[in-house]
């Protein structure tokens, strides 16, 4: 999947948080063969030498800093900038939350973040609600790659309007659109791809399984699977019964 | 034969390591940086809970079998003391909000399978039986009655006063600065030669780059008024907390865990989250005395579980982590087991490296 100008080999966007050890985060990205990992710089990190987060640059994964936690514009500006010079890139996953309750994208700061982001440099990527003329306004802006929810974040619930995911789909088709929050089995995962979108950014349905090598090992046969039956020439919806054998003449018709 | 054994560090595994070697009849000299007035580490800013069914909510399932017998070894190593020491088994409580019964449920089927035992679910009239302080309306919970509770600062200020009246050193403030061979180099580059050195310094290890810190932050209030007398943890998805009774109407809120070195005091948002969770339990919280907020930082191995390295220079003893008081009566048995008899357990090829 394209993120601006990276090519990631494998669609997914691991968070790096709640796993029960470091060891089990390391294995799920080998397993998954993730690329790319985000990490919360307003809790985690506010010393150089963080070992959990030295354990992570020796994967040799990309490190997507994000700006979880903050309130306001000006709030993620501080922290986008704080993480460029932390970790010596211009791409910063933007998380500008309505409230601390919910954690709902907040439509008005998250704009008005991103515009200044992308004036001062920044690779932006944008977590949004479900709503088209909020990623149409990102877009519109610049941004390369747009990141809505499937449902609110850590609730596991998938996607709750796929419809208008798929609008977005629909208006964008040049856009990397990522599920960012919300995934919490593998049928959602399946469904993701399934209405078109390129990758998943996901944390706490590995994180918080039992297993969680586990769920990674089911995670990354699913993608293999939904996207080779993707290739394979699905067959479109209808809204009739469509035999696969003909009706004419059954012999043993009662 | 008598030996001579030098440890690093003054925390809970290496002033138990020291006392199992001094029953044993060796002579032990311990090594602490720090000075003993305002002495502080990750084991005195501990929750000191000894609680391995309860630990299966965040942990792996080794730390149920590494720790399941702690509340015995602790019992056997109070009673031989014969100092007071505020140390409760009357059980624990993990606590959740009714409405989040399904993932309470999950917890519980887990330890169950983990721990091969048939906990059920208890309602807020059982909670409230065993302890009726706690505002429980909402609640339901788990009960594990082999669970207890001991007061860390104090265990570590017995067994410090126990071991140097009986003629085991204790070096405060004093550096060091390598071990090499089984010799100690102190910082005035003085060598003391050992003929077992145990490095139990946490996550200010000398030399073991697998070590990293996770902060935790803590916080001491003063309530006379609430009588709670077990650990109570309250498994809330947001904001986790747990409330730890202490003597005298005292108890300790905590803890966060994040993944950082960073020794700087409590932080305002921390501190609300916690506090305010406390009030969740008992509203009785909100008139509650702040005595003390403190931080400190847990060493650990990337799997998050404990180890002991021997090396030809020295055995080290660390990556507690968040289980400090809960392993530490076996890891020092095992320590002691190694240096004298030169004997790994074999069902625990996991902890040596």
């Amino acid at each position: 999947m394209q993120i601006y100008d990276i090519n990631l080999d494998t669609d997914i966007i691991l968070g790096s948080s709640g796993y029960p050890s470091p060891k089990i985060f390391l294995n799920c990205i080998k397993i998954l063969k993730c690329q790319m990992v985000t990490v919360s710089i307003r809790r985690l990190i506010k010393n150089e030498d963080n070992n959990f987060l030295n354990l992570i640059k020796k994967t040799k994964c990309r490190i997507l800093p994000n700006t979880a936690g903050c309130l306001s514009a000006k709030e993620a500006i501080v922290t986008a900038e704080m993480a460029r010079e932390m970790f010596e890139t211009d791409l910063i996953k933007l998380e500008v939350m309505e409230d601390d309750l919910t954690l709902k994208p907040s439509k008005k700061y998250t704009i008005r973040a991103a515009e200044a982001l992308i004036k001062k440099g920044f690779k932006v990527l944008p977590y949004t609600t479900d709503d088209i003329n909020f990623a149409k306004s990102l877009k519109s802006l610049g941004c390369k790659v747009i990141m809505p929810w499937g449902s609110q974040i850590g609730s596991g619930r998938g996607l709750e309007n796929p419809k208008k995911l798929l609008k977005i789909r629909e208006e964008m088709p040049d856009l990397t659109l990522i599920i960012d929050a919300g995934i919490g089995r593998i049928s959602h995962v399946c469904e993701t791809f399934e209405i078109g979108y390129d990758g998943i950014l996901l944390n706490t349905a590995i994180s918080k399984a039992e297993y969680p090598e586990e769920f990674a090992r089911a995670l990354s046969l699913s993608m293999e699977a939904v996207k080779k039956s993707i290739k394979s020439g699905l067959i479109p919806k209808r809204n009739f019964a469509t035999p696969s054998t003909t009706t004419i003449g059954i012999p043993f018709k009662k | 034969m008598k030996k001579n054994i030098g440890i690093v560090g003054c925390g809970i595994i290496s002033l138990l390591i020291s006392y199992k070697f001094f029953k044993l009849g060796h002579k032990v000299t311990i090594f602490e940086k720090e000075d003993l007035q305002g002495f502080a580490n990750c084991s005195t800013t501990a929750g000191g809970m000894i609680s391995p069914y309860s630990e299966q909510i965040h942990s792996d399932k080794k730390i149920f079998d590494l720790g399941f017998d702690s509340i015995h070894r602790w019992k056997k190593i109070i009673s031989e003391l014969e100092m007071k020491v505020y140390f409760k088994t009357k059980g624990s409580l993990i606590l959740a909000e009714r409405e989040h019964r399904s993932e309470l449920e999950s917890i519980c089927t887990r330890t169950n399978r983990y721990t091969n035992s048939n906990f059920k679910i208890i309602t807020s009239k059982r909670i409230s039986a065993l302890e009726p302080d706690i505002d429980c309306n909402d609640l339901i919970g788990l009960f594990f009655k082999e669970e207890g509770q001991i007061d860390c600062k104090q265990i570590i200020n017995t067994l410090i006063n126990f071991l140097s009246t009986h003629n085991c050193s204790i070096n405060f403030k004093t550096e060091v600065k390598k071990i090499q061979n089984n010799s100690i180099i102190l910082d005035n580059d003085e060598k003391i030669k050992f003929d077992h050195v145990i490095e139990c310094t946490g996550s200010h290890t000398l030399n073991n780059n697998n070590i990293r810190a996770v902060r935790g932050e803590i916080i001491e209030v003063s309530a006379p008024e609430i009588k709670i007398s077990r650990p109570i943890r309250l498994n809330h998805y947001r904001y986790p907390v747990y409330i730890i009774p202490r003597e005298n109407g005292a108890y300790l809120i905590g803890a966060t865990e994040i993944e950082s070195e960073d020794f700087s005091p409590v932080s305002i948002r921390s501190a609300i989250e916690l506090l305010n969770s406390s009030i969740a339990v008992s509203r009785r919280f909100s008139e509650a005395r702040i005595i003390s907020l403190s931080t400190n930082c847990r060493p650990a191995y990337s799997d998050n579980l404990p180890k002991i390295r021997i090396r030809k220079d020295y055995i080290s003893a660390n990556g507690l982590f968040r289980h400090g008081y809960l392993l530490s009566p076996l890891i020092a048995d095992l320590v002691v087991n190694y240096c004298l008899k030169d004997k790994k357990d074999k069902n625990l090829n996991y902890i040596y490296n």
